[in-house]
């Protein structure tokens, strides 16, 4: 079931990792190291936070992903509500009509189950170096209507076979594509609503029902 | 693990892997965004049913070249396409089963050929807006993908498997934001 999940979430480096014939601890999983956790630095403080409904989506090569975005929905909505940036985190419509809608996109790279079966056909021998690329896209509206606010954050899954040197200076190791994964998703949806979150216009949009009317109209 | 543990494994992967179930419906922010607008009023879902052009039975199961796909809830692929719709119109608010108006749909063609080389796969349904019995809208949409199918099985079948899947987002977007439908419900 495992495997299955990750299939889904993983297209490269999981198509690899299928087809070799090598033993597992010959896979090395790193994830880049460029965007880190949100720190409590960073972390927007926001004053008044409002209510929000939270859309996500996984897509692969931006085709919707079902299974992914069951897998991880629920991570997703706990990152959200744990950002801070809002008072309410819902599947639904709220008061004010506020939407934030979230697609994390993984971008497979082409030729990676080629790569793989060169590499099981060599039992790990043959070098490959596959990387697993994942676009994030946050984008919020104050209300309907409203002019967006949209963040892209970009981040990045490799795996690397018949081969002990690591295959970038900006990455670190993982144990395992699951803990990879896991850490990708938290790190680029904390940055991806982070970003929003100090948006100036972010904390100046008010829902419409709610905005003062313009003198003269 | 040891090379007869990944074996093993590979063993047990594989004969598990002779069928699936495809994962529910989730969240289309495209198609939540068009259903959310101000004009669309509250929609019922009605009768998603095999068209009369396809073979008995043909939407109870694809085939992904030796892997057989399912329908969640043990249904079939003509209800997945109404329960696809239904989840957007539940996310943007606008799923009411004591509405005015009633979606209903026939679906008429359903293929995914994952071919080493050039795969391809189909879906066309036939949808229909009804008020009190009367129909205001009868539309047949259809949107096709191509894509690149490894000749490694398990690699094509999970990529088979996704963009037949998607298919059916990319249908219910297509609806949501079609002309005709907006206008023949619109409030």
């Amino acid at each position: 079931m495992l495997l299955a999940l990750l299939r889904a979430l993983i297209g490269a480096t999981l198509a690899i990792a299928m087809t070799i014939a090598a033993p597992a601890q010959a896979a090395k999983y790193y994830i880049e190291s460029k965007l880190g956790e949100v720190t409590a630095e960073q972390r927007a403080k926001v004053e008044k936070p409002r209510p929000v409904q939270l859309i996500f989506q996984f897509t692969t090569d931006q085709k919707a992903n079902p299974k992914a975005t069951k897998y991880i929905k629920e991570q997703v909505f706990k990152l959200v509500r744990e950002s801070g940036a809002f008072s309410e985190v819902l599947e639904t419509p709220v008061e004010g009509g506020a939407m934030l809608a979230i697609t994390m996109d993984n971008i497979v790279q082409k030729d990676a189950a080629g790569k793989g079966f060169v590499t099981g056909l060599t039992f790990g021998l043959a070098k490959t170096v596959v990387r697993d690329g994942y676009l994030i896209v946050a984008e919020y509206n104050a209300a309907a209507g409203a002019t967006p606010i949209r963040r892209e954050v970009t981040h990045g899954l490799w795996l690397t076979m018949g081969t002990k040197e690591v295959p970038g200076p900006e990455l670190i190791q993982v144990k395992n594509a699951t803990i990879g994964i896991e850490t990708i998703v938290r790190q680029g949806i904390g940055h991806a609503v982070n970003h929003l979150a100090l948006d100036p216009a972010f904390a100046g949009t008010e829902p419409a029902a709610a905005a003062p009317a313009q003198p003269g109209a | 693990m040891n090379h007869r543990g990944l074996l093993l494994t590979g063993l047990a992967v594989a004969l598990a892997g002779c069928s699936a179930t495809a994962a529910p419906p989730s969240a289309s922010p495209r198609a939540v965004r068009a259903a959310s607008a101000p004009q669309i009023p509250p929609l019922a879902i009605g009768v998603f049913r095999l068209g009369r052009g396809l073979p008995a039975g043909s939407d109870r199961a694809v085939g992904l070249r030796a892997f057989t796909l399912l329908p969640p809830n043990k249904t079939s692929f003509a209800a997945y396409l109404g329960e696809t719709l239904a989840e957007q119109l539940r996310l943007a608010g606008k799923l009411d089963p004591n509405a005015r108006l009633t979606i209903s749909a026939d679906l008429i063609e359903n293929s995914a050929n994952p071919k080493i080389g050039q795969a391809t796969g189909a879906l066309a349904a036939t949808f229909r807006v009804t008020e009190n019995g009367a129909v205001k809208m009868e539309k047949t949409l259809r949107v096709e993908a191509n894509w690149n199918s490894s000749f490694i099985g398990a690699v094509a079948i999970d990529a088979a498997e996704r963009e037949y899947v998607a298919l059916y987002s990319q249908l219910v977007e297509k609806l949501l934001e079609d002309p005709d439908f907006r206008r023949a419900v619109a409030r």
